[in-house]
C-alpha cells in the first residue's frame, strides 16, 4: 500500500514537472500575448497567440521564438498560428530544434525560412478556452496626420496639422469599434477644417471558408462618408496574388457638423476589384484597382508599392472619368505621385488591459504630383484585419525573421 | 564653426556675376581671403575626423561633389538631407533669367530612397533662398523626382553602369500640372564607375555622358562628366572628391558620423565658395 502510494506521488510529480516543462502559455501571457491556446495535435504542438504587445508582427514572431527556445518542450513538431482580432491568420510549422537553432546562432534566419512553412491558415480556432482573451480591451491612442499642399504661390506649402486621439476595442471574436477624433491645431489649408470626428465606425471582421477574409463596417469614414461598405479578399499562392473586392454604400456629409460641403447625394453606391502581385524575394507588390470611388468618379489606381518590414513607399497613378471635388478651383481627373506609411510610436506597447494607453503604429502621408487628391479615393476601414493583413503575409514575416536575426 | 566661415562667404549681393567681374574692394578682398584660410583650416580639421563615409552629391543622388555616380546605397537604404550650394552656383528657375545663376543661395532638400537593389528614386525640392514665392515674381520652389538604375553590376574587369533620369516627370507624365511641368535639371545619363586600388589608396573613378531625352533638353551634365573618389589609407574611410560637372570643376571631402549621418563641405573654384551637403541615413531593413 505504502509502495502503491509512493509510486503513484512519483509518478505525479514526474507529470507535473513535465508538464510545466512545456508550458509556453505562463511566459506568453506574461509577456503580454493574448488569446493563447497551448494543444497537443498528432504528436505535436500547437501554440496560437495574438499579439498586441509589439508594434510589428515579425518582431512579436522573434519574441515568441525566443520563449519557445527557452522551453524545454517534448515535441519537436511545433505548429504556430497568429491571430488578429480572435480571427487565425497566418501560420508556421516548423521543429523545436531548427528554433533553438535559430536562437542560438546556429542556424540563420534564411535557412530556417527554407526548412520551416509559413502560409496563411487554415484552421478554425480550437474548441479549447483561451487565455488572457483579448475581447473587451481597448486602447486609446494619439496619431498625427498632415493634410498639406506643396504648391501656391502665397505660401510655398499650406498644411492642416492634426492630432488623432483615437479609441478601439475588440468586443467580440472579429467585433471592433474604432473612433478617431481630429483635433486640428492649425488650418491654413482649407480654412475650414475644424476639429471633428474622423471616424467612428463598428467592422467585423471574418474568414469564410476557403480562406477568404471579409469585413463590414457601418458608421463614419474619413473623406466624410456615412454609411456601410464591405471588403472580401482572397489570397492565391500564399501570398503571391490577391485579389480584393469592396463595395460601399455612403453619403457625404460630417458626422457632428451641418453637411454644408456635401459633394455627392445619399445612397451613393462604389465599388472596386483590385488584383495585387508580390513579387515576394522584394516584398513587393503591383497592383491595379479598378472601380466607382466614392465621389462618384470612375477609373482605376496603378500603384507600385516595395515593403520593408512596417515601412511602405509606393508609387501609383490615378486617373478617373471626372473630379467633382477639386483642389483650388482646379480639377484633376489624372494624378500621380508616390505615398510612403512608417511607424511611429514605441516598439512595445503596455500589456493590453480594459484600458491601455498607447502610442499611434503609423503615419501614412501621400504626394500627388498635380494636387487632384480627391481621386480614386476609396473607404478606409483602419485597424481591421485585412486594413492590416500586409503584417502577418508570410513573406513579410520571413523578411521580417531575416533582417531581425541578420548577423546571427 | 561653419557658421560664420558661411556667413563670411555669403556677401550680400544681388548678383555674383557683377562682384566677378569687377575688382573687389579692399575690404572684400580681406574677407575673401579669410574666408579662404578658413576654408581650408576647415576642410583640414574635416579631414582629420576618422569616420567612414559614402559619396552623397549635392543633387541629392549617389554621387561625387555633384556629378553622379554609377554606385548606389544598398537595398532599402532612405536617405534625407539637404544641401547648401553657394551664391552664384544656383540656377534661377523663375523669370526672365531662368537658367541663369543667381546671386542667391540655393537650398536642396531631398529624400532618397534605394527602393530596389535596382533602383534609386529621389524627391527634391529646391528653393532659391531670399525670394518669396509669389505671383509677381512667377517664384515657387522646383520640385522633381528622379530615378536611377543599375544596368550592370560591377565585375573585375568591367565598371558598373547606371541609367540616371533626372526631373523626367514630364517625359512620363507630360499632362501632369496640367501639362505645366517644368523640368529644370532635366537630364538623362549613363555612367560608368570602377574602383581601382593603388599601394593603399582606394580610387573610385566614374566617367558619364548626358544628353536630352526626346524634347526635353538636358538642363544638367550635359556632355561628358565624370570624377573621382579617393580614400587613402592615412584617413580610413574619408574621401576626397574630385569631379567635373559637365560644366565646372567641384572639389570635396566628407565624412560620415555615427554610421547614420553623413556630412560633406564642397569647394566650388570657379566662385571660391563653399557648400555643403548634410544627409541622414537609414536603412529600413
Amino acid at each position: 500500500m505504502i509502495m502503491k502510494a509512493l509510486f503513484f506521488s512519483v509518478f505525479s510529480l514526474i507529470s507535473i514537472a513535465l508538464h510545466a516543462q512545456c508550458d509556453l502559455i505562463t511566459p506568453l501571457k506574461e509577456e503580454g500575448f493574448e488569446n493563447l491556446i497551448q494543444i497537443s495535435e498528432d504528436g505535436g504542438l500547437q501554440l496560437h497567440y495574438e499579439n498586441r504587445r509589439y508594434r510589428f508582427e515579425g518582431v512579436a514572431l522573434k519574441r515568441v521564438l525566443e520563449i519557445i527556445a527557452a522551453t524545454p518542450c517534448l515535441s519537436n513538431s511545433i505548429t504556430i498560428i497568429i491571430y488578429n482580432k480572435g480571427i487565425p491568420i497566418s501560420e508556421l510549422r516548423t521543429q523545436k530544434n531548427w528554433i533553438d537553432g535559430l536562437i542560438s546562432g546556429e542556424l540563420s534566419a534564411t535557412t530556417f525560412n527554407r526548412e520551416a512553412n509559413f502560409s496563411f491558415t487554415t484552421r478554425k480556432r480550437p474548441k479549447e478556452k483561451v487565455t488572457n482573451s483579448s475581447y473587451l480591451k481597448s486602447d486609446v491612442a494619439v496619431g498625427a496626420r498632415t493634410d498639406y499642399l506643396i504648391g501656391n504661390f502665397d505660401n510655398p506649402i499650406r498644411w492642416t496639422p492634426m492630432l488623432l486621439p483615437s479609441f478601439q476595442s475588440t468586443v467580440a471574436r472579429g467585433t471592433q469599434i474604432n473612433t478617431t477624433y481630429g483635433v486640428v491645431l492649425y488650418d491654413d489649408l482649407y480654412f475650414w477644417e475644424e476639429s471633428r470626428f474622423r471616424y467612428a465606425f463598428a467592422s467585423h471582421n471574418g474568414r469564410l471558408p476557403g480562406g477568404i477574409f471579409t469585413r463590414i463596417s457601418a458608421g463614419y469614414f474619413e473623406q466624410t462618408q456615412y454609411g456601410i461598405e464591405g471588403h472580401a479578399t482572397k489570397f492565391f499562392f500564399g501570398d503571391q496574388l490577391r485579389l480584393d473586392l469592396n463595395l460601399s454604400l455612403t453619403e457625404n456629409k460630417f458626422l457632428d457638423k451641418p453637411p454644408t460641403r456635401r459633394a455627392i447625394d445619399k445612397n451613393h453606391f462604389s465599388y472596386g476589384l483590385k488584383a495585387t502581385y508580390r513579387y515576394a524575394p522584394l516584398t513587393t507588390d503591383l497592383s491595379i484597382h479598378y472601380g466607382r470611388y466614392i465621389f462618384d468618379d470612375t477609373g482605376y489606381t496603378v500603384l507600385l508599392e516595395r515593403q520593408f518590414n512596417e515601412v511602405f513607399i509606393g508609387f501609383f497613378m490615378r486617373e478617373v472619368d471626372r473630379q467633382i471635388v477639386g483642389s483650388f478651383g482646379r480639377l484633376y481627373e489624372k494624378n500621380y505621385g508616390f505615398q510612403f506609411t512608417v511607424p511611429i510610436g514605441t516598439k512595445k506597447h503596455l500589456k493590453p488591459w480594459y484600458i491601455r494607453a498607447k502610442t499611434e503604429e503609423q503615419f501614412y502621408l501621400d504626394y500627388n504630383y498635380t494636387g487632384g487628391v480627391d481621386i480614386g479615393r476609396r473607404i478606409h476601414a483602419p485597424g481591421t484585419v485585412i486594413a492590416e493583413l500586409e503584417e502577418y503575409y508570410p513573406s513579410t514575416l520571413q523578411k521580417a525573421l531575416e533582417s531581425l536575426f541578420k548577423g546571427h | 564653426m561653419e557658421v560664420p566661415i558661411i556667413q563670411v562667404v555669403d556677401l550680400p549681393t544681388d548678383n555674383i556675376q557683377q562682384i566677378i567681374s569687377k575688382p573687389l574692394p579692399n575690404e572684400r578682398l580681406f574677407l575673401y581671403i579669410f574666408s579662404m584660410k578658413a576654408s581650408l583650416y576647415f576642410l583640414l580639421a574635416f579631414l582629420l575626423l576618422n569616420f567612414s563615409s559614402y559619396s552623397q552629391s549635392t543633387t541629392g543622388t549617389r554621387g561625387l561633389v555633384k556629378a553622379p555616380t554609377a554606385r548606389m546605397f544598398e537595398d532599402g537604404t532612405l536617405s534625407i538631407g539637404a544641401a547648401f550650394i553657394p551664391p552664384g552656383y544656383f540656377k534661377k528657375t523663375h523669370g526672365w533669367q531662368k537658367g541663369k545663376l543667381t546671386g542667391n543661395a540655393g537650398l536642396n532638400t531631398f529624400v532618397t530612397v534605394n527602393l530596389f537593389p535596382f533602383m534609386e528614386v529621389m524627391f527634391r525640392y529646391s528653393h532659391e533662398m531670399n525670394v518669396t514665392p509669389s505671383f509677381q515674381n512667377g517664384y515657387f520652389p522646383d520640385r522633381m523626382f528622379t530615378a536611377r538604375f543599375k544596368l550592370f553590376n560591377e565585375t573585375e574587369k568591367l565598371p558598373a553602369i547606371v541609367l540616371g533620369m533626372q526631373d523626367v516627370v514630364a517625359f512620363f507624365a507630360p499632362d501632369a500640372a496640367g501639362g505645366g511641368t517644368i523640368p529644370n535639371y532635366a537630364s538623362t545619363y549613363l555612367v560608368a564607375s570602377k574602383n581601382f586600388s593603388y599601394r593603399g589608396f582606394n580610387i573610385d573613378t566614374s566617367l558619364g555622358y548626358g544628353t536630352d531625352l526626346a524634347d526635353i533638353p538636358a538642363k544638367e551634365f550635359k556632355g561628358i562628366f565624370g570624377g573621382v573618389e579617393i580614400t587613402t589609407p592615412y584617413l580610413e574611410n574619408t574621401q576626397l572628391l574630385l569631379d567635373y560637372d559637365a560644366t565646372y570643376m567641384n572639389i570635396g571631402v566628407q565624412k560620415q558620423f555615427f554610421n547614420r549621418v553623413q556630412a560633406m563641405v564642397s569647394y566650388y573654384p570657379n566662385y571660391q565658395k563653399i557648400g555643403w551637403v548634410l544627409a541622414y541615413r537609414y536603412k529600413m531593413y
